[in-house]
């Protein structure tokens, strides 16, 4: 006898749980999130750091959730969630003095809708500061611009917020390789991050910065192949297609925001109580049954935000899914995507040496910094990295959020966050770890330092730095610490992620369904795994489909 | 897009989500709006040294739930549909000596005794009797009293003159925490804990006129208890009770004003001009300059009530916190003598005597810092939830001033580190097994800190003004508010710095509930609370 009994169940409060129970309470099944931590989000989390009165993202950060299609379905502005949208977008200072600065050329006009507008003045601004350093790489980016504008622009939400396409069915990219003005190269489903960086651009200033931005936005390292998806999604970074949005209240705000979607539907969560395992019988899912014992039975259905190694050994049981399954579950990839990431209390906000070329430089929400050299961070980087834990030289990203949002940080005071790669975690000790947690901020520091003078230990407040370490401790779907929990490469993305028999939603148990990111379109704030999943859900048992009544592709 | 509703509620504290669950259950459509990006206020916890380790950053111990009539007017949620636990350690406070001996005292009032009688026979018997009375005087009198509506202070008095509980009360009243403690006690370190225990939550040991509140904090220390799976969670529940009954909460928002119109509370404005509109009220749960000065404004005001708001004193004593991520549990050098140690709830040291604690007080109010003592927990020892399997967390609070003497409160951002590196050596000394080894990670939160975190608590007062003789009952925060209604219409105050107070008692926005049903005739679906009928009964409140 269960004891509670729920239309639907969802395992893991994370990002893409607290979506799909979103869409599964309105479609008008009663469901309930179980959460191992004391609060939901997963990777959408806040903390009061370094220190009380400042905010810090210690998973993600850079979001652009206005773009879901949960933003408006359930009305999240009015419920907390407000985005402010920079001029400024993505930079990068080199190691010689020189910089790059651009402008977005996207604006959001509609804060309820995230409808936005061209902006040719932005977009001419960023091509001038490419022809400073290479005419070819300007015409280069004016070209992949009107691609982008005319053509490639459109795919992004038909890829992210549809369930993948079959292998004999292609997606929304796929369908561009033989588009007659915007073809996409095929190519490029196979290259490398530093293969396209060095196919599309001859100058080392985009060349590194391609590569940077691959892995900010997804993890993966130069020698990566990236599929075309990151591929034209890095160069809306590195060019300031769209614009660097910035959450107030950061990104667990966008949790609270669905949270409070669902609450006000009649959605049930329960935190700081995990899940043993699903309750299987007759090769279908009927329920759960918790760490403490209680069983919650499911009228319809279970849905699983974990990784797939907990989906298919923790929660389902490797003796109710095919041999096959059960090993590819072991093999999936987690080696990317490990960070120190964290976040400096400053008294004041970096003045870089740059300024005297690019005044504004510093209001770059994404502004990278490192050495300009293109063929050290495709090859030996990594290999630092990995060996060392923290290399000879950062290429590291800072974003100063308290200049658009002030509620990071106390009246006059700065909060900047900052990243740089590293290994994956069963490389060093925990011990090792914790040495380097404090040892990277002097490091960070004193690098930053040559770039901005008065980045001076009398300018810092307070650090906190997260490592792999404590990423894995936090959301234990990211075994390794990477904050993508399964690897972005093209190989285990798609109708292969996370890998083909898994990539559709269903699992081989009824009744029973894979939503986390480590389903299509994977990782990061407002992908689509959730949304995606829920289609399939709709599809099986005959709820209403809110696309469709609301009329779009997506 | 929804933006009227019947009540608007500015801050989504304890006291701010009180008065949101019951005028929501009462039918009410209600908004909270929260500065901070997490609701909760004080009931907060934190993963803020490493992932895994819930450090409870502000409220812990929680004395009067046992007490707070919210707790079981909503019982049917919070404990049996949802998951609210407490724990009470058995002791619940010690004071270890460098001399390796140690005071106890245990919600046992046998075993406290006989802890006592280790250092005075009489202060013993003394401790038998008060534990007694003072459990008497809580429930026929400062028990439910903190439930109930203050009175003016002469219809007060002759409630109290008519019976000895009230008698008593008056006349602790009169007279200093430190005259009561060493009148009642006289061993020296007798003295020096019931001090502490007295004044810990910022009374000061030499001012008469609010010591009613010593028995009842002598009371409610055996009273002290954990929330499984930490503070927060408390609060989360009270969110999911709002939720329950189509209530939101907007957070984090920026308020640029409460909207007044012909005289009367009508809405509140955004910093970013969004305007959220109120039928029926607005609550305020912040402390009174904000409230007035900042969000009402002098020009909505009378200059007489204006100079009132000006004349708010905040708390002259502060805290500094050090919270630490260990890598096993502490093992005390007092336990040798007595193995309870390594179970204490809370463990106040540092002080061999009274005159180190008075010290201690001194420097304070001269906005020094001195070497010394505090009292420190280990939450996970109590509550596996609160750290990974076989780890624990340590919660270090030492008394400190917010204005430092040298260098004003900024110089706190310098001297952060520097401070915690000495509470961390001081508390290595009692804890051996406290080495940098085991220490794996720290956060430090100062008075500075505390004013920058949560925006009511200025100048760090944490229970949002001083505990002051003119700040108290019917005066607080002044004579025109202390009923929760306030001089513009439909507008009411529901924080800390109204009736009865800071602290998680829950009392402000109950009785704040109360008044704003009763004004707005809107059905009191709850009752009574049954510690007020019965001290009615016996003609004590």
């Amino acid at each position: 006898m269960a004891d509670k009994t729920y239309d639907a169940i969802v395992v893991g409060g994370g990002h893409q749980g607290t979506i799909i129970a979103c869409y599964l309470q309105n479609a008008g099944m009663q469901t309930v999130v179980y959460e191992r931590q004391h609060e939901l989000g997963g990777g959408a989390c806040g903390e009061a750091l370094p220190l009380p009165g400042f905010l810090q993202n210690p998973c993600a950060h850079w979001t652009r959730f206005y773009g879901h299609p949960a933003y408006s379905d359930f009305k999240l502005r009015e419920k907390g969630l407000t985005y402010v949208f920079p001029e400024h977008s993505e930079g990068m200072i080199y190691d010689d003095g020189t910089s790059f600065m651009g402008l977005t050329a996207w604006n959001v006009v509609d804060q309820d809708t995230g409808r936005s507008e061209f902006n040719e003045k932005n977009a001419q601004a960023t091509i001038d500061q490419i022809a400073g350093f290479s005419k070819r790489d300007a015409d280069v980016a004016s070209e992949l611009l009107e691609k982008y504008r005319t053509v490639w622009r459109g795919a992004f939400h038909e890829w992210r917020y549809n369930p993948p396409t079959p292998w004999e069915v292609p997606d929304a990219f796929e369908r561009l390789f033989d588009h007659k003005d915007a073809p996409i190269p095929r190519e490029y489903q196979f290259y490398t991050s530093q293969q396209v960086a060095y196919d599309l651009f001859e100058s080392d200033y985009l060349r590194t910065l391609f590569m940077r931005s691959c892995m900010t936005s997804s993890g993966v390292f130069p020698n990566d192949a990236i599929g075309v998806y990151k591929t034209l999604h890095t160069l809306g970074l590195i060019l300031s297609w769209e614009p660097a949005s910035i959450a107030i209240g950061g990104t667990h705000a966008i949790t609270h925001a669905l949270q409070r979607a669902f609450s006000s539907m009649g959605g049930e969560f329960v935190v700081e109580t995990p899940v043993q395992g699903a309750i299987i019988e007759d090769g279908r899912a009927v329920g759960v049954r918790l760490f403490d014992g209680r069983e919650i039975a499911a009228r319809h259905l279970v849905v699983s935000d974990l990784n797939t190694r907990q989906t298919i050994h923790d929660l389902i049981g490797a003796e109710h899914v095919p041999p096959k399954i059960a090993h590819r579950a072991n093999n999936v990839l987690k080696d990317r995507a490990q960070l120190f990431w964290g976040n400096f209390a400053l008294h004041e906000l970096p003045q870089y040496t740059v300024a005297k070329d690019n005044p504004e430089i510093g209001m770059c929400p994404r502004l990278n910094w490192g050495p300009k050299d293109s063929d050290h961070f495709a090859t030996r980087h990594q290999a630092e990295l990995f060996v060392k834990g923290i290399p000879d030289k950062l290429v590291a990203i800072v974003a100063p959020d308290s200049i658009w949002d002030r509620t990071r940080a106390p009246e006059g005071k700065h909060t900047i966050l900052i990243e740089q790669f590293t290994a994956p975690y069963r490389f060093f000790s925990d011990r090792e770890w914790l040495k380097m947690k404090r040892d990277i901020v002097k490091i960070m520091l004193k690098q930053w330092s040559w770039y901005a003078p008065n980045m001076t230990e009398d300018n810092l407040i307070a650090s906190h730095i997260t490592t792999p370490m404590d990423t894995k401790m936090r959301n234990l779907n990211m075994t390794q610490g990477g904050w993508t929990a399964e690897d972005m490469i093209a190989s285990q993305m798609g109708r292969m992620r996370p890998f083909p028999e898994l990539a559709f939603y269903r699992l081989p148990v009824k009744n029973i369904y894979l939503a986390s990111a480590a389903a299509h379109s994977g990782p990061g704030i407002g992908r689509g795994s959730g949304y995606n999943c829920f289609k399939i859900i709709a599809e099986d048992f005959g709820l209403p489909k809110i696309w469709e009544e609301k009329g779009r592709p997506y | 897009m929804a933006t009227e509703y019947d009540g608007i509620i500015i801050g989504a504290g304890p006291n701010g989500l009180t008065v949101a669950a019951y005028l929501a259950k009462a039918g009410l459509k209600i908004l909270v709006l929260e500065k901070n990006f997490e609701a909760g206020g004080g009931l907060a916890t934190e993963q803020v040294t490493l992932p895994g380790f819930l450090h409870n950053t502000h409220a812990v111990y929680m004395p009067m739930v046992d007490y707070a009539p919210p707790l079981r007017d909503f019982d049917d949620y919070l404990t049996k549909d949802y998951d609210l636990e407490f724990i009470f350690p058995s002791l619940v406070m010690a004071m270890p000596f460098e001399d390796g001996s140690s005071l106890r005292l245990y919600r046992d009032v046998e075993k406290t005794c006989q802890s006592i009688a280790q250092f005075s026979q009489k202060d013993a018997e003394t401790y038998r009797r008060i534990a007694d009375r003072y459990r008497e005087l809580t429930e026929d009198f400062l028990g439910p009293a903190t439930y109930e509506m203050p009175k003016p202070a002469f219809e007060q008095m002759i409630t109290l003159q008519a019976t000895d509980v009230g008698r008593e009360i008056t006349e602790l009243t009169e007279k200093t925490p430190l005259t009561i403690v060493n009148e009642l006690f006289e061993n020296d370190r007798v003295r020096c804990l019931f001090l502490y225990l007295s004044c810990m939550w910022g009374l000061h040991h030499d001012l008469e006129g609010v010591s009613y509140l010593v028995p009842l904090l002598i009371n409610r220390a055996v009273n002290y208890r954990l929330c499984v799976g930490g503070s927060h969670h408390l609060g989360h529940l009270f969110t999911k009770v709002l939720y329950r009954n189509k209530g939101m909460i907007i957070s984090p928002v920026t308020i640029k004003r409460i909207i007044v119109e012909d005289g009367a509370a009508r809405g509140v404005e955004l910093q970013d001009g969004t305007v959220y509109t109120a039928k029926r009220f607005v609550a305020s749960s912040l402390d009174p300059y904000q409230t007035f000065l900042k969000y009402v404004g002098p020009q909505n005001l009378e200059d007489r009530f204006v100079t009132r708001v000006n004349d708010w004193e905040w708390e002259s004593s502060s805290l500094f916190h050090v919270h630490l991520a260990l890598n096993e549990a502490p093992q005390f050098a007092a336990a040798k003598s007595n193995p309870d140690l390594n179970e204490a709830f809370i463990t106040v040291l540092g002080y061999e005597n009274q005159a180190n604690l008075i010290k201690h007080y001194d420097a304070i109010h001269a906005g020094e810092l001195t070497d010394a003592g505090f009292n420190c927990c280990f939450p996970s020892i109590h509550d596996r939830k609160q750290a990974p399997e076989g780890k624990h967390t340590c919660l270090i609070s030492l008394h400190a001033p917010h204005d430092l003497k040298d260098g004003g409160p900024q110089r706190w951002f310098t001297i952060r580190e520097q401070e915690a590196a000495r509470c961390i050596a001081l508390l290595r000394k009692y804890v051996p097994n406290l080495t940098d080894e085991n220490i794996l990670w720290h956060y430090i939160t100062t008075p500075l800190d505390i004013g920058n975190k949560f925006t009511d608590m200025v100048k760090g007062s944490y229970k949002q003004g001083g505990y002051l003789p003119l700040q108290m009952g019917y005066l607080r925060p002044n004579e025109e508010c202390s009923q929760y209604a306030t001089p513009i219409k439909n507008l009411y105050v529901c924080g800390a710095s109204t009736f009865p107070g800071g602290l998680i008692t829950f009392g402000p926005g109950y009785n704040a509930a109360g008044r704003i049903a009763e004004d707005l005739g809107v059905e009191r679906w709850w009752g009574e609370p049954e510690c007020v009928t019965k001290a009615k009964a016996k003609g004590t409140l």
